[in-house]
């Protein structure tokens, strides 16, 4: 990489970081962090676990508290951050930057480089906030008031910044990636996401989170202090288990352990950067036109041409005096997704009619749909609704074609087994749908939300 | 703060042609030009093909047939040498909204390959030179749409371009900052190619050295405003008629003016090579005569017809 291409990749980054830190979606990913860090590091009565260890929780040493804190960072900044982060290339098509950068010398590695380098900040922030929070609840617990500046830092450093690192290269890929902008990537991202992170826990695939080495250091420790090991019982996540717990004194792994761990680190930081290079073999910073628009533009305006000339303008047809535009936004949810998204709907509602197995998929197939339930047109447009009559009757319109088509989607499932649960969590997501989207004015917290909810309701 | 120049730059519009993917008819057809230093006005209604005409000459859309050439390399092959001295304002220009002035235009200048200090010196440079000295630090979402766009002409200045294109420029300036910029690009063409597209016949008339007309894709004509006037010479005529005969008119005619007269309408009409109305006499050309000549009647002209009959056009 020449020296001008990371000097340009550089700005990019500095300019990314700051149109991200001065969004209302950092301030919640940093809230989040603070919260995160106040469940890692839970009250003496508290009835749950971020580092589940049966009957134990450890001694909030330095080292304890960083290593659960990395691996609740790894685990869910991961995942909520992905949402957080992604969606910069659109950004910058939207707002005409990529066409400005792509007429520069350097355009597109060291644009991609830059959007990466600013989404890592935002997680990098956010997981540094997260460690602060942990410091300060060791200080304020007094169980341990010594800070060991390395079993502090080298678990951010081995275990959560690689994961955040995938996060942020998946982001960019995913941008890069038209049908992944939407909810399609946020459920793809799910996936990987439960593959990778959640997998690993289970023994049976990498050790993202350094899970098979602090299990075996805590149960070394718990065998040390005279307990039985057996009783422990290892998971990351969020437990509920019960308030009373026992001590172990363990100061974190060893940072030679921590070091083991250096290799799998370089190789992911190796796969996010190949992630961000790899779309320079397909990304456009400009993309082209959508197929006719400029034609289809310049036949409408031949046409008009052609109507005004001969006739002028007629009467226009007589106003509704209460609008009520239901089929409008019905249209609105269902047009302008991509074209097999339809029949993939449609497939998959007449499935579940047929067999239970199909049900929970349609409520995956209705994600694109409850994505832009409640959500308002970019600028100008929303200015142009907005100024629209009846913008109550409006609103309404909105929550009803969120209905038909969840109904309607949902209606053969509905009528092989009636069954009021269905039809109420179903019409529970569309509403969880309508409620995020119209709160935050985008999609990207129900997406985020959406497809963990999902797995719960399908497992339990 | 200007290396010597030892050539005049030199765009050459080789046949270029470019068919949006998908659509079935080109967006620009077999358009050769030779330009040189000056300001060259593209004019054109919409949908004439300028906007991708500019993105073709700024190397983010290839042509699909034919070639464009600055100073002899193609740059579809090799769009480095002239990226290196373009500047480029785009017409749908946005910019992000939570980065100030100063911070946008550095961001910019990093991409355009200018060193760290120099960006801020540029950066602090133009910003004055558009009249946004204080306004450094202000973010782009706070600004008005005229202060936007004077950030984005800023931008396109940052290399000091040989090769400057300006899609719709003046679009939301004000009459004085109009006048300044138009101004300002007539100061900057004196050793570069300045291309500005606009559908603002006073704009090229008031800045262009040269001016090309493009209508459905295709190049018109391409001369000085004495040039293209004399192709319109004994083609533009005026005559007062009751407000009554105006669509009798505009069925006949190609109306290029109208405004209202003591006694009817003034109306200013193109008669090229036929028989102008009984009465009407012959009036010197002006650049909107030879435009609305090259380009036939436009769907705006017939609009504002049809809303007000009579009404100033």
């Amino acid at each position: 990489m020449s020296l001008a291409v990371a000097s340009a990749a550089l700005a990019s980054t500095r300019a990314d970081f700051r149109i991200r830190r001065r969004g209302p979606a950092y301030l919640v990913m940093l809230v989040g962090s603070v919260l995160l860090g106040l469940l890692a590091a839970p009250p003496r009565d508290a009835a749950f676990q971020v580092l589940e260890l049966g009957p134990y929780r450890g001694e909030f040493t330095t080292g304890y508290l960083a290593a659960v804190t990395a691996m609740a960072g790894g685990l869910w900044l991961s995942f909520a951050g992905f949402a957080a982060v992604r969606g910069a290339l659109a950004r910058d098509e939207a707002e005409g930057v990529a066409e400005l950068v792509a007429s520069t010398s350097r355009p597109t590695a060291s644009h991609l480089l830059g959007r990466f380098g600013g989404a890592v900040l935002v997680l990098l922030s956010g997981a540094l906030v997260l460690l602060g929070t942990a410091v300060a609840i060791q200080l304020l617990r007094g169980e341990s008031t010594r800070i060991d500046p390395v079993a502090l830092l080298l678990p951010l450093a081995v275990v959560e910044l690689p994961l955040l690192l995938l996060a942020a290269g998946a982001a960019v890929l995913w941008d890069t990636v038209r049908p992944l902008r939407g909810a399609a990537g946020a459920a793809l991202w799910f996936v990987v996401w439960m593959v990778l992170v959640i997998g690993g826990q289970s023994g049976r695939g990498l050790d993202l989170l350094g899970m098979g080495r602090i299990t075996r250091s805590l149960r070394d420790a718990v065998v040390a202090q005279g307990d039985d090991p057996h009783r422990m019982e290892f998971g990351v996540g969020l437990t509920m288990n019960g308030p009373s717990r026992e001590v172990v004194h363990w100061a974190g792994l060893p940072a030679g352990s921590w070091l083991e761990l250096v290799p799998q680190a370089v190789a992911l930081a190796a796969l996010a950067l190949a992630l961000v290079l790899a779309p320079c073999a397909w990304y456009r910073l400009m993309p082209p036109r959508p197929a006719g628009r400029a034609e289809a533009a310049q036949a409408a305006q031949a046409a008009q041409a052609a109507r005004f000339r001969t006739a002028g303008l007629g009467a226009p047809p007589p106003a509704l005096d209460r609008p009520f535009p239901l089929l409008a936004e019905v249209r609105l949810l269902l047009l302008g997704q991509p074209w097999w998204w339809l029949p993939l709907l449609a497939l998959t509602a007449v499935a579940a009619g047929f067999t239970a197995g199909a049900a929970p998929a349609v409520w995956i197939a209705l994600m694109p749909a409850w994505s832009r339930l409640g959500v308002p047109a970019p600028s100008p447009a929303s200015d142009i609704v907005a100024a629209c009559p009846s913008p109550g009757r409006r609103r309404l319109a909105t929550v009803l074609a969120g209905l038909a088509v969840t109904v309607a989607a949902s209606a053969p499932a509905a009528l092989r087994n009636p069954s009021p649960t269905w039809e109420a969590v179903t019409l529970g997501l569309a509403a969880l749908a309508l409620a995020c989207n119209a709160a935050t004015r985008s999609p990207r917290l129900f997406q985020a939300l959406f497809p963990p909810l999902w797995y719960l309701i399908v497992a339990h | 703060m200007t290396a010597p120049r030892q050539q005049p730059p030199r765009l050459t519009l080789d046949n270029v042609s470019h068919t949006h993917r998908g659509a079935g008819h080109p967006a620009l057809e077999r358009l050769s030009l030779d330009l040189g230093p000056g300001v060259v006005a593209l004019l054109g209604p919409n949908g004439a093909g300028k906007s991708t005409l500019m993105r073709i000459l700024a190397t983010v859309v290839r042509p699909t047939a034919g070639r464009v050439l600055w100073n002899g390399t193609d740059t579809a092959r090799r769009p480095e040498p002239l990226r290196r001295v373009l500047g480029y304002l785009p017409q749908d220009f946005g910019a992000p909204a939570r980065l100030t002035a100063a911070e946008f235009l550095r961001y910019l200048a990093a991409a355009k390959g200018l060193p760290h200090r120099a960006a801020r010196a540029r950066t602090a440079e133009l910003l004055a030179a558009v009249n946004l000295g204080g306004e450094a630090n202000r973010r782009l979402g706070a600004m008005s749409g005229g202060m936007r766009q004077r950030v984005g002409i800023a931008q396109a200045l940052l290399n000091d371009p040989r090769l400057l294109i300006v899609d719709e420029p003046t679009v939301g300036l004000d009459p004085g900052e109009r006048s300044r910029f138009l101004d300002l690009l007539g100061e900057l063409a004196a050793d570069r190619i300045v291309l500005l597209s606009t559908h603002i016949v006073t704009d090229a008339a008031a800045s262009a050295d040269r001016i090309a007309v493009l209508s459905g894709g295709r190049l018109r004509r391409a001369g000085t405003v004495a040039e293209l006037l004399r192709h319109t010479a004994g083609s533009v005529f005026e005559t007062v008629v009751p407000s009554s005969e105006l669509p009798l008119m505009r069925a006949r005619w190609q109306i290029v003016r109208t405004a209202r007269a003591e006694h009817g309408v003034r109306v200013r009409l193109l008669a090229p090579g036929g028989r102008p109305p009984e009465g009407a006499a012959p009036a010197a050309p002006e650049l909107e005569d030879a435009y609305r000549l090259l380009v036939g009647e436009q769907p705006s002209a017939a609009f504002a017809a049809g809303v007000g009959a009579g009404v100033p056009a």
